[in-house]
Order: structure tokens, then C-alpha cells, then sequence
């Protein structure tokens, strides 16, 4: 019993590592779309335009005289037929359907635009309504349909009836240009109404919207249509466009000609038309044969004779400007074989389906530039009639698509395309988003519209978590191990004892206590007083060693007495000096280095360069004295003074002591003035930047604080583990403690804190409250002291509750905590693995 | 050497410091302050709780506000470096639902500093009345109301307009009131509740009904019959509970406190809406103390009110604590079984040595992550199972199928599953192997060693495991916030019923609730205190915890050294 207790507890372990990596999987298996089957024929030859119903029943194709024509699948039987406008009217000379096949556009001869809303309406009947209008809907089996009326009957899994019935509803007519013929005519839904726009063949290009006005007593509605003209350029020879596409929210108009030559027009914020640019689609010696815009109507896909396939946005954000040009933002894989005729959009993604000259389908992902899979075609159709698709189109699950070709033939072909947006190179790649000015990592989950594009770089969160990890390391890890070092070598007995449980205790503060002191105590004094912080760093060890040097000019004798409890007060009462020296002299370094305003001097707003350089050089400038100092003075001062005494000795080594602060500050002052005046560098923009109030200093100190326990805990053990005769054979020798230390136990004991550190850094990397509380939480890549960030254990938390279960969103948080567990699980084995080593090796000395 | 013990210095410079303003900051909260009245220069007079002071340097706006006082205040602070001193106040507006508001009022701007000389500025003690009858009163809804009392109401009359003698009456009738509204909440959560809850029921039971045989089935008829009767029976039960509830509130709004603003108009407070009312600049010591122990008694009994940002956390800590006992009672079995097993079943060798590494790291993954498993496999997965199999009548809407206290259990469990199977594991590797050789050569089995000897010999250590455990899932909110955590729950995530016992609710969390109110408070300046005091609880419970684990263990070693 016992041992299937334990095996199974193990299990549930190991449990944790297979589930995670089971809910990601989904997420890199590709699209899968089986070989498409043939269902019907048409007799009318291929609709210009296509689109299906949700359940997959039915499927409506617009002739080129402006009919749709809605067939049940897959038995192709027609179900329906709806002529949108007065016959009248005649054939219309521009016919759009939008990405969504939800918005229909028509054009015709007589100048006269029309546009409505495409839509499969569902209802539901009782048996006794059903049988009275069809006796046949009583024997219904579910799943099985049968027409009825102008739509199709379907009896539910869960037993109901349900009709579909396909509805066009049509707005007004409206003559905006009078009566010249419709060339081209799109329609976009902008907030606040319908935009259109129109080429007519006088030549006339505009941008308009239509008001509706209800007459409050007659109940009459008087339409009016307002329009810009846009100073549209003829091409001599060229003829009329291919193409024309009303962008986004009706601000901008391409005409795309059959040689790949594209015009791009806008309205700017003034509402002043201009051509902004021509552009060449394609290299020359092709032809444009295929063009889609993909869903939210912002970037176009083309595809040319070659097989290429490119896609095309306009750069920059979504507001006007001159600087807005329009780009080929991604090159998706070629057609292997043959040239794409038709292009389709998902209506849930940006994937496209490419339809080509021989037949197959092919799905890319135009954002991340994946080829997603292909179908080779019908599989009952003889490859030696391959015949290039003319139309095709997605269904609104992304699990169908329906094609037919140049003969008329519906095929269908069923799979899935997964989680389109997600591919290891997706989420650690620069992606160049659309509207954004260059390929950049961007995590933003969630948007207001369906047509939002989620954007999962997981790069700059990753990044974030390592700027946490690095900032808290370097203020937790000298702190845990200095005071570790202390307590293992120059602390005995019961002090010893309860000084180290009371800094375990601090291991299991809550860290949302921190958090919590963070953000409502530790944030708010860092922005008050950052001069006097930053001072803070250099004054507390200056201010120590001064002691330290202050203390070996007392009497030998008294030395020794005082070594004990009195010596740890002064050097409490120095730490606390330390705080109000900082408070002190933190103004006058501001006034003096940073024009007395840090935030602004960080900000970019006053102050020089130089300033910031010799607050930054001064660690290197401390460093290089300190070499210095070790190097070259201190063994001439060790031969010279070998017959000084005690305190004569220990003055000549606090006079040195002095010297080297002075040379340190002189060096870093010196370097500033090289880097800031004579390099013209600027620290800011880099490792400094723009102050906000929750940012990477405040995480470090109080995650490092946090992570200062554990640390300590483990590198103390790993210290005092180191056998007491070597320590004593060291002190015998007339080694001090600290030669002791450093050059005895140190060593010996160096791979077990080294595992300290390791499990120390595994704490921080997953820490999550900490910085949740006290980031602003934006996911950016920069290195800047003074900024948040975001970390992958932050994101999850704020993330996962609103994610939907089984989404991309979702299985892209998974697949961070996953990062997570492995990351630290790596860390921690490999901290293991050293600390084994060294517990043998302490155990063979 | 003394950078190391200036490192150690501040280590624990800064343990005692964070304990100390969280003590501080914590334990003052609920310490009720005297009411103030600041004057303005410019006539206003606000009535408040003082709430903190810091100095400032008034800018360009600030001046043009105070108009052609401007240039005499401006030459007054010259001397101070252009920096004054301002006290924030915590006032209300007038009436029975005005809110609170904080204010800054500049030391510049009281009456009293207008009329001193040019070069000095009053102290602000000076220049503050604490008038005897202003008072305190903590309503229901809608946070604290300040005002002078004016006088006592009875049925819409005013009665008594002679503070002291009001107060009396209001001493006099609150108990009453009291009376009524606890009896009328019982009324409403216990008797209303189980008729709704019997009705929900049964309405269940129709659907469940429909589902297994069928619409229009026997069964089905049944059930719906039994609901209808059922519906009929409490109708009438129903309206006699409301009658009742309707008579104590008339009761309790018949009798209303008079308050007077500053600006002189009155607000009428009626006794039901009214928590706790007190004059506390009239107050003695002991009657401060009074307000505090009330105060920390409704903070540690009561439900929030106002937002969460007053009145108790009752069930925060409920949920904190039935939290943890679930938890401990899943993962000791399974991290003592765990161990024994490793430890003493399993052959050692290179697999249990890596299993150990295994368990070992496991201690050291992010808590986040075992939320993230948490929500998967419990309650999208576990979760959603149970919900299809039994409680398919309830569907769409998610029985266990989404973030409940069972699940938070479960996960934390899962969380310390490992400190417990590695304190037991160290247990019982301290347990000499003479004793089991000697207990072998009694003829014992294996299971007869472990379970007399080995056991009880490692049961300091397997406690100390246990409580680490506990005071680790104490104190975690992480994994909290993805599997149920919620800031404010309707019911107490218990109750008696079959089969689930309340257990899959949404419960609310100390850590959680330090988290909500502190970071995403509309109200920040008000919420913090609060935060202070939660967090005081939160940190008291689990170095509690601690102090008791390490208890536990050098109490258990030492009987066993004597023996």
C-alpha cells in the first residue's frame, strides 16, 4: 500500500511536467486540412464570391450578374436564389464581398452603389409549426436536413429544429457621382456609419458616407450621400484598376492595376485628399493574378504569376500622416507549383487559404510568414484534369474550407487550422505587425475588436523576467553572502543561532506583504529621494570601511575587549549613520551632477551627460582603485612598514584608505568627462532612462530582500560545513579571521554557495507578486533602471484568469509557465548536482 | 570583515524594520482618532479625521487658486525655501449617503495662520478645534459621516436637541437596533436562503429529470409537481419572513441621529444604517480602548462592508484557514507515504536518487506554475469532468468546473507536497538504524517497525514538515489568483450540504485580499490602512505557524533525547 502511496505521489509530480507540455502541444501542431472531396457540380460555371453558414450547410455564390445563389451541401442542391436589387438595375459592374463575407458592395452602369449585409439567420421551430409546413420534417433523424421554404431544416443533436435561411439586407440606393458607370465601389464600417468608396468612369475617385434621416412627422427617410474626391491619376495605357480597396476605417484608398502597380490615397486629419505614393506590387515581368484583403481590411495579400505571395500594410500606427507608407510587410512561402488564382481570409485570423492554377489549396499565415499546410486538391478528381480554383472560402470555425474551380465544381476540404498565430518562431521573433513600424516583439493579448490581432512575443516578457532576476541578484546576493560570511565565521554560540532563525523567518513573509511594502512604502520614497538612494549604495560601504579602518587605530587591548557584541552595534549605529549621510548629501549630488532634478535630467530634459557617467563610472572607478590599490601600493606598504607599529600601521592604511576614495571619485569623474564631452555619449536612452514610479530599483531591492533568506540560509550552511581544523591550521599559521575566510573557507566552500546562488536565482526568476504590485507591468526591452517591465509569472497571473480555456491566449500562458518550470527546474538540478559534489568533497576533508 | 557585518547589520536592520511598520502601521488602523475642525481662509470649514502630514512646495496653480492672498503667502514661505506644511483630512459630505473624500489642507490656508503676522505660521495644533460633540459614525454603506450632534429623532420628530442628552438616547436604543439587525440578517441569510436554496433544488431535480428520461416523462411530471406544491408552501412563508424583515427596519429608521455640518446644514442618520457611532473627542482612554476592542472584534468577526474596506475580514480569514486544513489533510498522507516509501521501500539507487533531485527542485518551482497546473487539470479538466458526469443539469453554468476552494486546496497541496515529503525524508533518515535492527530481532515486520518505531521517532520532524507546509500555503497568493481567489465572495465557501458541502465556492483569501485592496483600490488613501492591519494578521498567523513549527520540533527532540 505504502508503495503505491509513493509511486503515485511521484506520479502526481511528474504529472505537473506532462501536463503542461500536453495543453502546449496544440500549439506547434500545424494546420491540418485532408484532401478536399468533390460534391457537386454547378451548372451556371463559378460564382465570382462565396460564403458559407456556420453549421457548414449551406453555401452562397454571387454570379456575375449580381445573384446569389445558395446551395445545400454537400448535395449542391440549389436551396435558394436572391437578387439583392431591382432587376432593372441590370448586371452590376463591380461586385465586393469584405473579408468577413459579411459586407456586400455593388456597383452599376447607371452610377448607381449599393451596399447591404450578407447573413444566414438561424430560427428554431416547434414540431407541430415544422409538420404543418412540411410533413416530412416529423421523420427528421438528427442531424439530417431537409430544404424548406427559402432556407433548410436541421434537426439539432439536442433534438430541436432549426431553420437557416440566408438574408441579404440592402440599404438604399444612393448615385453619389450621378449617372456615370460604377468602374469600382468598396464599403467599410468606420463607428460611426458606412463609408464608401467610388471610381466611376469619368474618372472620379471619393470617399463618402451616406446620413439617413428619419422625417420626425412624415416618417419619409431622405438619404444623403456626402463625398472627398481624391485627385485620382489616370495611367495612360494602363487602363482601369484591377483592384480597389477602402482600408481599415474608410481613410484610405489602393487601386491595384493588373501590372502590380498600386496608388495609395488618404484623407490626413484635416480631411485633406492626397495621392500619397505609387508603389510597385510586384518585380517586373509579372502579373498580379490574385488579390484579398485579410480580415479588418488593413493589409492585402497578392499573389503574381510567379507564385509569389506578398502582403502589403501601411506602416506606422493607424493615424494619418505623410510618414505612413505602405510596405511589404511579409513575404509568405511561394506557391511550389503553379501561380495562386484565388485567395481567401480567415474570418477569425490573419491565415489565408491560396487557391492555385493547379488546383491545390495552401494555407499561410500572413504574420508570422508560416506556410500552415496544403491540400493537393480534390483526391477524386484525375490529376490530369487539374483545374485551377476560381473562388474559395473559409467557414467561420476555421474547420472547413470550400472551394470550387474553373468547371464549376464544389469541393470541400475539413480539418482544423489550430492555433494559427502560435509557432516557436512567433513567439521569440521580431514580428513585424501590422500598422507597426518595424518587426518588433510586442506582447498585447486582448483588443477591443474581433478583428484585434493578438500579438504573443513572448521575448520581451522573457526579457523581463531576466532584467528582474539580474537587478534583484545584485542587490540580494552580496547582502546574503556577506552576511553569511559573518554569521559562519566571526558569530558563536546562541547569537548565532537566533540571528540566523530570525533571517529564516523572513523566508516565509508572504511575498505579497512585500509587494504590498513595495509598492505603497518603497516606491514612493525612491521617487521622493532618488538622489539620496542612489548616494545610499556608495555611502553605506565607504562609511563601513572608514569604521573598519577607524577601529584598527584603536588600542590593541581595548580592540580585542570590544571585539564582541559592542563592535556588531557600531556597526548597526554606522549602518544607520549611512541612511541619514545619504539624506544629507543625496540633494547635493542632485545639484551638482543632475541640475538638481534627477527625474528630469532622466527624463532628457536638463542637465548634461557627464553627470550621469560619473554616478555610473563610479562602481568601475571603485574597482580599479581597489586593483590598484591590491596591485602596486599596498605590498610597497607592506615592506616599508614592517617597522611601524600597530597604529602607526593602521593610520598609514586609513591615510591610503582616504587617498583611494579621493582617486575613485577623481576617476569617475575623469571618465565621465571623457564619455559625456569627449565621446559625446549619453548614458540615458540605455541603462537609464525615463523615471517611472514602479520601476526595475524598487523590484530589485525588495525582490532581492526577499530572495536574501534563502540565499543566506544555504550559502551559511555551506560555510560552516567547511571542517573546523582547516580553519584552525589557517588561524595557527597567523592568518586573521578574514585571511581565514577568504582564502581558506571561501574556497572550500565556494561550489555550495555557488548552488546558494543557483536556488536563489530560481526564486527570483519565478517570483511572482512581488513584481506584479511593483511594476508598471508594460513589457518593454530595455535595460533602463528607472522602467517596469513585465515577467512571465506577472503575466500569467494577471492573464490566465481572463483567458478563455482551450484558446491560443491560454495555451500561449501555459506554455510560459512551462518556460518557467523548466528554467527553474534546470537551475535547480544543476544547483543540486553541485551542492552533492561539494557535500562529498567537504565530507572527504 | 565589517562590510559583512554591516550586510548582516542591515539584514536584520531590515527585517525588524519591515515588522515594525507593519506592526505600526497595522495595530493603528482601527485606533479611533479625534475629529478635527480646519478652518480656511477663505471660510470653508471642514469637519474630518486627520489621516497624515507631509510638506510641499506650493505651485503655480496652488497660488493662482488663493487669488490676491497670493503674494503674502508666497512672501511668508520665502523664507522656508518656498516649502509648507499640509495635513490631509478625511472629511464626508453631508448627508445620509454622502461618501468620504481626503483632502489636502495647506498650513497656509487655515483661518488662524491668515491672521498671524507675515513671518509666522501657527502650529497646527493651534490652529485646529477639536470640538467636544463631533462625531464619528460608521455606516453600513458608504464609509464614515462626521458631524456635530445636534439632537435625537423619534418617529421623524425631533425629540432632543441637547447633545449629551442625545447621545444617551442613542446609547440607549442602539443595543435594540442591534437586536433587530442581527435577527433580521439571520431571517434573511438562514431562513430565506434555505427556502430559495430548497426551491433551486427542486428545480434542479426536474432538470435532472428531463435529462435522464425524457420531457414529458413520469418522472418529469413529478418533479414539477413537487416544485410547484413546494413554490405554493413557501409563498406565504416568504411573505411572512418579509413582513418581519420590513417591521424591524421601520423600527430601526424610526429612530434617527441628527447631525450638523459644517456649513450648517443638518443630516439625518437613521439608527439601522448606523454601525457604530462615537463622540471621540469626548472620549476617555478607556473609552478609545472600547472603540478599538470593537473594532478588532468586527474586524475579526464580521463580514466587509463599505467596498472591502471597512468593517471585518471574517470571511477571509474563514477561507484562509478552511483552506489550509483541507490542504494539510491531502498532503501529509501523501507526502508522509511519499517519503516512507523513498526512504525505506524503494531500493536506493540512481532512479530514487534522481526522483529525490526531482521532488527537491519541485520545492523550488515558481508557485505560479503550479497555479497554471492547477487550473488545467483541476478545474478545466477534474473540474469539468465532474460537472458532465453529476451535475449535467446545471450546465452551461460551471458546478466544479471553474476556480473553488477544493481546487486552491488541492493545488497548494500539490505546492508543498514537496517540503513535506523532504522534512519527512529527513525525519526518518534521523532515525538511528539500531532501533530498527533491534526491532527486526524482536521478530517485528517491516510495517510493525515503521509503524511502533520509526514513526513515532520521526513524528518532530513529520510535524514540522506539516506546519512548514501550512505556513508556506498561508502566506502563497499566486497560484490564489488563477484558482478561485476572489475579492469579495457572496457566501462562506462551506455549508451543509450533500454531496459538496459548499466546497467548490469561491472563497476569499488574507494574501488575496492584501493584494486586491492594496493594489487595485479606487480609493487608495483610505484602503492602505486596512491593507496595513490585513497584512498584520497575515504575517501574525504564519510567524505563529513558524515559531511553532520550530517549537514542536526542539520540544519533540528533547523528550526524545531523554528517553
Amino acid at each position: 500500500m505504502i508503495t503505491v502511496g509513493g509511486i503515485g505521489t511521484i506520479l502526481i509530480v511528474s504529472l505537473i511536467f506532462f501536463f503542461l507540455a500536453w495543453v502546449i502541444a496544440p500549439l506547434f501542431r500545424g494546420a491540418g486540412f485532408g484532401a478536399g472531396e468533390s460534391l457537386a457540380t454547378l451548372e451556371g460555371g463559378p460564382p465570382v464570391e462565396l460564403g458559407l453558414d456556420v453549421h457548414g450547410a449551406q453555401l452562397w455564390g454571387l454570379t456575375p450578374s449580381g445573384v446569389f445563389e445558395v446551395h445545400e451541401l454537400p448535395t449542391g442542391v440549389e436551396v435558394s436564389s436572391h437578387r439583392p436589387v431591382d432587376a432593372a438595375l441590370g448586371d452590376p459592374t463591380s461586385l465586393t464581398v469584405g473579408p468577413a463575407r459579411r459586407d456586400l458592395c455593388l456597383g452599376f452602369g447607371d452610377g448607381t452603389v449599393v451596399w447591404g449585409e450578407l447573413e444566414f439567420r438561424d430560427g428554431f421551430l416547434a414540431e407541430e409549426e415544422a409538420a404543418a409546413l412540411d410533413s416530412a420534417s416529423v421523420e427528421l433523424e438528427v442531424g439530417e436536413r431537409m430544404p424548406l421554404g427559402e432556407g433548410i431544416l436541421e434537426r439539432t443533436p439536442l433534438g430541436a429544429l432549426r431553420t437557416t435561411e440566408f438574408v441579404v439586407e440592402m440599404a438604399t440606393p444612393v448615385q453619389p457621382h450621378g449617372e456615370v458607370g460604377v468602374v469600382h465601389c468598396d464599403v467599410s464600417t468606420a463607428p460611426d456609419g458606412k463609408v464608401f468608396a467610388l471610381l466611376t468612369e469619368d474618372g472620379r475617385l471619393s470617399i463618402g458616407r451616406v446620413r439617413e434621416r428619419e422625417n420626425m412627422l412624415t416618417g419619409e427617410i431622405t438619404v444623403t450621400a456626402s463625398a472627398i474626391d481624391l485627385p485620382y491619376e489616370e495611367r495612360p495605357g494602363a487602363g482601369w484598376p484591377e483592384h480597389l480597396l477602402l482600408a481599415g476605417l474608410g481613410k484610405r484608398v489602393f487601386l491595384v492595376w493588373d501590372d502590380g502597380e498600386v496608388q495609395h490615397y488618404q484623407i490626413d486629419g484635416e480631411g485633406q485628399p492626397s495621392l500619397v505614393e505609387t508603389v510597385g506590387l510586384l518585380p517586373s515581368g509579372r502579373n498580379l493574378t490574385a488579390f484579398a484583403p485579410v480580415l479588418g481590411k488593413n493589409t492585402f495579400v497578392v499573389g503574381d504569376s510567379a507564385g509569389g505571395l506578398t502582403a502589403w500594410f501601411v506602416a506606422g500606427s493607424s493615424e494619418l500622416g505623410p510618414s505612413r507608407r505602405l510596405v511589404r510587410g511579409h513575404e509568405l512561402p511561394e506557391v511550389p507549383d503553379g501561380w495562386a488564382t484565388s485567395i481567401a481570409s480567415s474570418p477569425q485570423s490573419r491565415t489565408v487559404a491560396v487557391g492555385t492554377s493547379k488546383g491545390a489549396v495552401l494555407l499561410r499565415q500572413v504574420t508570422t510568414e508560416e506556410a500552415l499546410g496544403s491540400a493537393p486538391g480534390f483526391a477524386d478528381v484525375d490529376a490530369g484534369e487539374e483545374r485551377a480554383i476560381a473562388s474559395l472560402v473559409f467557414d467561420e470555425q476555421e474547420e472547413q474550407i470550400v472551394v470550387v474551380d474553373h468547371a464549376g465544381t464544389i469541393g470541400r476540404l475539413s480539418g482544423g487550422l489550430h492555433h494559427p498565430e502560435s509557432s516557436l518562431s512567433a513567439l521569440f521573433r521580431p514580428i513585424w505587425y501590422e500598422g507597426y513600424e518595424r518587426p518588433q516583439h510586442v506582447w498585447q493579448s486582448t483588443g477591443g475588436s474581433s478583428e484585434f490581432e493578438p500579438k504573443l512575443g513572448l521575448t520581451a516578457i522573457v526579457f523581463g523576467t531576466i532584467k528582474a532576476t539580474v537587478y534583484s541578484m545584485m542587490f540580494g546576493a552580496p547582502l546574503a553572502l556577506l552576511a553569511a560570511i559573518f554569521t559562519s565565521e566571526y558569530l558563536r554560540g546562541q547569537t548565532r543561532s537566533s540571528i540566523k532563525s530570525t533571517l529564516e523567518l523572513m523566508a516565509s513573509l508572504p511575498s505579497v506583504v512585500l509587494g504590498f511594502l513595495a509598492a505603497t512604502l518603497v516606491a514612493p520614497f525612491v521617487q521622493d529621494r532618488l538622489a539620496s538612494v542612489l548616494v545610499w549604495f556608495g555611502v553605506l560601504p565607504v562609511l563601513l570601511l572608514t569604521g573598519a579602518y577607524l577601529w584598527q587605530m584603536m588600542p590593541r587591548q581595548l580592540a580585542l575587549r570590544l571585539s564582541g557584541l559592542p563592535r556588531l552595534l557600531a556597526v548597526t549605529l554606522l549602518v544607520l549613520l549611512s541612511f541619514v549621510v545619504a539624506r544629507w548629501t543625496g540633494p547635493i549630488m542632485e545639484r551638482v551632477l543632475f541640475s538638481g532634478d534627477m527625474e528630469a535630467w532622466l527624463g532628457g530634459r536638463v542637465g548634461s551627460a557627464e553627470g550621469g557617467w560619473a554616478l555610473l563610472m563610479l562602481p568601475i572607478a571603485a574597482l580599479v582603485t581597489t586593483l590598484f590599490f591590491g596591485r602596486v601600493v599596498a605590498p610597497r606598504l607592506r615592506r616599508s612598514g614592517q617597522d611601524r607599529g600597530h597604529s602607526a600601521q593602521a593610520r598609514v592604511e586609513f591615510l591610503k584608505f582616504v587617498l583611494g576614495v579621493f582617486l575613485c571619485l577623481a576617476i569617475s569623474a575623469g571618465l565621465a568627462v571623457l564619455l559625456g564631452s569627449g565621446l559625446g555619449l549619453d548614458p540615458r536612452g540605455s541603462l537609464v532612462g525615463p523615471f517611472s514610479q514602479r520601476n526595475a530599483l524598487v523590484v530589485g531591492f525588495v525582490m532581492g530582500f526577499a530572495i536574501v533568506p534563502i540565499i543566506y540560509t544555504l550559502s551559511e550552511d555551506a560555510l560552516s560545513s567547511v571542517p573546523g581544523h582547516l580553519r584552525e591550521a589557517s588561524l595557527g599559521t597567523g592568518a586573521t579571521p578574514w585571511q581565514t575566510a577568504t582564502r581558506v573557507v571561501l574556497p572550500i566552500a565556494a561550489s555550495g554557495i555557488f548552488s546558494a546562488l543557483m536556488i536563489g536565482l530560481g526564486r527570483a526568476v519565478g517570483e511572482t507578486m512581488i513584481v506584479l504590485m511593483a511594476t508598471g507591468g508594460t513589457a518593454i526591452l530595455d535595460w533602463n533602471v528607472f522602467n517596469g517591465f513585465r515577467t512571465l509569472s506577472a503575466n500569467i497571473a494577471t492573464e490566465l484568469p481572463e483567458a478563455v480555456a482551450g484558446g491560443t491566449h491560454y495555451r500561449v500562458l501555459f506554455f510560459a509557465a512551462f518556460l518557467l518550470f523548466t528554467m527553474t527546474f534546470i537551475l535547480n538540478t544543476f544547483a543540486e548536482l553541485v551542492r552533492q559534489r561539494f557535500r562529498k568533497r567537504a565530507y572527504q576533508l | 570583515m565589517w562590510l559583512t557585518a554591516g550586510a548582516l547589520a542591515l539584514g536584520l536592520f531590515m527585517v525588524f524594520g519591515l515588522l515594525g511598520v507593519v506592526g505600526w502601521n497595522g495595530s493603528r488602523t482601527l485606533w479611533p482618532r479625534s475629529v478635527v475642525l480646519a478652518q480656511t481662509a477663505s471660510g470653508d470649514a471642514y469637519l474630518g479625521e486627520l489621516q497624515r502630514q507631509d510638506s510641499f512646495v506650493p505651485g503655480a496653480d496652488e497660488y493662482s487658486r488663493l487669488g490676491q492672498r497670493a503674494d503674502g503667502i508666497r512672501a511668508r514661505l520665502a523664507a522656508s525655501g518656498g516649502v509648507s506644511q499640509r495635513r490631509l483630512l478625511r472629511v464626508a459630505r453631508p448627508g445620509p449617503e454622502g461618501e468620504n473624500y481626503n483632502l489636502w489642507i495647506p498650513d497656509f490656508d487655515l483661518a488662524a495662520n491668515a491672521e498671524l503676522g507675515p513671518e509666522t505660521v501657527a502650529k497646527w495644533s493651534e490652529s485646529l478645534l477639536r470640538p467636544e460633540w463631533a462625531m464619528t459614525v460608521e455606516r453600513l454603506s458608504g464609509g464614515r459621516q462626521y458631524g456635530l450632534l445636534a439632537g435625537w429623532i423619534e418617529d421623524g420628530e425631533v425629540v432632543e436637541t441637547d447633545p449629551e442628552r442625545a447621545w444617551g438616547l442613542f446609547e440607549a436604543r442602539m443595543g435594540e437596533v442591534e437586536s433587530l439587525r442581527r435577527q433580521t440578517r439571520r431571517i434573511e441569510r438562514d431562513e430565506v436562503g434555505s427556502i430559495n436554496d430548497r426551491l433551486e433544488r427542486l428545480r434542479l431535480a426536474q432538470r435532472r429529470a428531463e435529462l435522464n428520461s425524457g420531457e414529458g416523462s413520469e418522472a418529469v411530471r413529478e418533479a414539477e409537481q413537487a416544485l410547484a406544491d413546494y413554490r405554493e408552501q413557501s409563498i406565504e412563508k416568504l411573505d411572512e419572513l418579509a413582513a418581519q424583515v420590513r417591521e424591524s427596519e421601520a423600527r430601526g429608521e424610526s429612530f434617527e441621529l441628527l447631525l450638523e455640518s459644517t456649513d450648517g446644514r443638518e443630516t439625518r442618520l437613521p439608527l439601522w444604517g448606523i454601525v457604530r457611532a462615537f463622540p471621540p473627542n469626548r472620549l476617555s482612554l478607556g473609552g478609545k480602548v472600547g472603540v478599538y476592542a470593537d473594532r478588532t472584534w468586527e474586524f475579526l468577526s464580521e463580514d466587509p462592508r463599505n467596498g472591502i474596506q471597512e468593517g471585518g475580514l471574517f470571511p477571509a480569514i474563514f477561507g484562509t484557514v478552511v483552506m489550509t486544513l483541507l490542504m494539510s489533510i491531502v498532503v501529509v498522507p501523501f507526502g508522509v507515504l511519499a517519503a516512507l516509501y523513498l526512504r525505506e521501500y524503494a531500493r536506493q539507487g540512481v532512479l530514487v536518487s534522481a526522483v529525490r533531485i526531482a521532488v527537491n527542485n519541485l520545492a523550488g518551482v515558481p508557485s505560479i506554475v503550479f497555479g497554471v497546473f492547477g487550473l488545467g487539470f483541476f478545474c478545466y479538466g477534474l473540474g469539468k469532468g465532474i460537472d458532465e458526469l453529476f451535475y449535467a443539469e446545471r450546465l452551461p453554468n460551471p458546478t466544479f468546473g471553474k476556480g473553488g476552494l477544493i481546487w486552491a486546496s488541492l493545488t497548494l497541496a500539490v505546492l508543498t507536497l514537496p517540503v513535506v515529503i523532504v522534512a519527512t525524508e529527513e525525519a526518518l533518515s534521523g532515525v538511528p538504524s539500531s532501533m530498527r535492527e533491534g526491532s527486526y530481532a524482536c521478530g517485528a515486520t517491516k510495517w510493525q517497525t515503521i509503524r511502533r518505531i520509526v514513526l513515532p521517532r520521526a513524528m518532530p520532524g513529520i510535524l514540522t514538515g506539516m506546519i512548514l507546509a501550512v505556513a508556506r500555503g498561508a502566506g502563497e497568493v499566486a497560484p490564489l489568483m488563477v484558482v478561485g481567489a476572489v475579492a469579495l465572495a457572496p457566501e462562506l465557501p462551506f455549508a451543509l450540504e450533500f454531496p459538496e458541502f459548499g466546497v467548490n465556492r469561491s472563497f476569499m483569501h488574507l494574501g488575496f485580499q492584501i493584494f486586491e485592496l492594496g493594489f487595485k483600490s479606487p480609493d487608495a488613501e483610505a484602503a492602505v490602512p486596512f491593507v496595513y492591519t490585513t497584512t498584520l494578521l497575515l504575517i501574525g498567523v504564519v510567524v505563529l505557524l513558524n515559531v511553532l513549527a520550530i517549537r514542536v520540533r526542539s520540544r519533540l527532540r528533547k523528550r526524545f533525547l531523554g528517553s
